[in-house]
């Protein structure tokens, strides 16, 4: 196994009939299963960093309020930078407002969850497939400028969140879908 | 395919009785699963101590897994439920040493952990975690867009390939230099 198909395994990103050869490779080679770990606590730590807590979506864990605004922002900004994308591509083939399709993103898992957040609450507003955009039903959506405010900070955490890596670029869409939406 | 893929395939290889397919879920787990019991366990110690106990549970309770959820659903309950017995327990419960495996073998914590890291490299300490970000910021744009997609918004490759606007081949390559340029840094710090 070479360092590319392992960094490929540990993203789940290869096909199916190399997966038992590449386990194989793997179990018997001490050195790759170290590497394994260590890109393993690489995505944990940029995950980390980012606010970003890796939680199965079927469990539901109440957490002080003060632990929600860099575990909801960073995963709604970052559902905006997706749907951002997808958006400017969709509206120029004539798709839906950018804006009502923001509104959907950032409303509430349910109204339970206004007093904390939670693990689920999160995993709703994490990033979706880019397929599924368009499924949105239409009457689930809600006024932009409810959500200006609150898109506004979101956007602000998830940009700083995004300078401690020193990433830029795909935010210039964000930029445009937050600040521009009427 | 996708990241459980993977994790059920690693499961199905220890229900097998492949234990080196459960280091390997040790392995890509043991960080996260420190990180959350560290919610409930303040002390860094009985936090590790806690998390071996979390996979042993796992190992011992695999034969019985059904892959109804994700494997990671399922260790992380356990991981929690231990957390909280633990808190509860801390005074008046002796702590569980041995278990057996499948074939009816004892299996010792020493056993367990002998092909993991040691200990201190399951905690995500400062300097571990500033190495990996200083390897982000040093990184060529191209490639710390890629892994930022993939590791922070957890993008496929084929999602990523639309967003960069390249082929999938490409945005494997940068991924993976990516990930070498930063484990370039990290390495020594581990293994020293």
């Amino acid at each position: 196994m070479n360092q590319e198909e392992l960094s490929a395994l540990v993203d789940g990103e290869v096909v199916d009939h190399d997966l038992p050869r590449l386990l194989d490779a793997l179990g018997e080679d001490r050195g790759a299963r170290r590497a394994w770990s260590r890109y393993h606590l690489i995505g944990d730590a940029l995950r980390d960093d980012g606010g970003v807590l890796a939680a199965p979506a079927a469990e539901v864990i109440t957490m002080p309020q003060r632990r929600r605004a860099p575990l909801a922002g960073l995963a709604v900004a970052a559902s905006v930078a997706v749907l951002a994308v997808v958006l400017i591509t969709a509206g120029g083939r004539g798709g839906q407002a950018p804006g009502l399709e923001v509104a959907d993103t950032l409303a509430p898992a349910s109204p339970g969850d206004a007093g904390g957040a939670s693990v689920a609450a999160a995993e709703s507003l994490a990033p979706r497939p880019v397929g599924s955009v368009a499924d949105t039903p239409a009457a689930a959506l809600e006024p932009v400028g409810v959500y200006d405010q609150r898109l506004n900070g979101y956007l602000v955490n998830f940009n700083e969140q995004r300078q401690r890596l020193g990433v830029p670029g795909v935010h210039p869409y964000v930029r445009i879908v937050g600040f521009e939406a009427p | 395919m996708g990241d459980n893929i993977t994790d059920s395939e690693l499961v199905r290889r220890v229900q097998d009785g492949d234990r080196t397919a459960f280091d390997l879920l040790v392995l890509k787990y043991q960080h996260r699963i420190v990180k959350l019991v560290s919610r409930y366990v303040r002390e860094p110690s009985e936090a590790l101590d806690v998390t071996q106990e979390t996979f042993l549970k796992a190992y011992r309770a695999l034969p019985r897994f059904r892959g109804d959820s994700a494997f990671y659903t399922w260790i992380y309950r356990i991981a929690i439920n231990t957390a909280k017995n633990h808190l509860v327990s801390l005074t008046r419960r002796p702590r569980e040493v041995d278990i057996e495996n499948a074939d009816g073998e004892p299996i010792g914590l020493d056993e367990l952990q002998r092909s993991l890291d040691t200990p201190e490299h399951l905690l995500l300490t400062d300097e571990i975690r500033e190495t990996i970000l200083e390897a982000m910021r040093r990184l060529p744009d191209d490639l710390r867009e890629a892994i930022t997609l993939r590791e922070v918004d957890g993008l496929s490759y084929d999602e990523i390939a639309q967003v960069m606007d390249c082929p999938i081949g490409t945005v494997r390559s940068r991924i993976f230099r990516a990930r070498e340029a930063i484990d370039e840094r990290l390495r020594p710090l581990i293994e020293n």
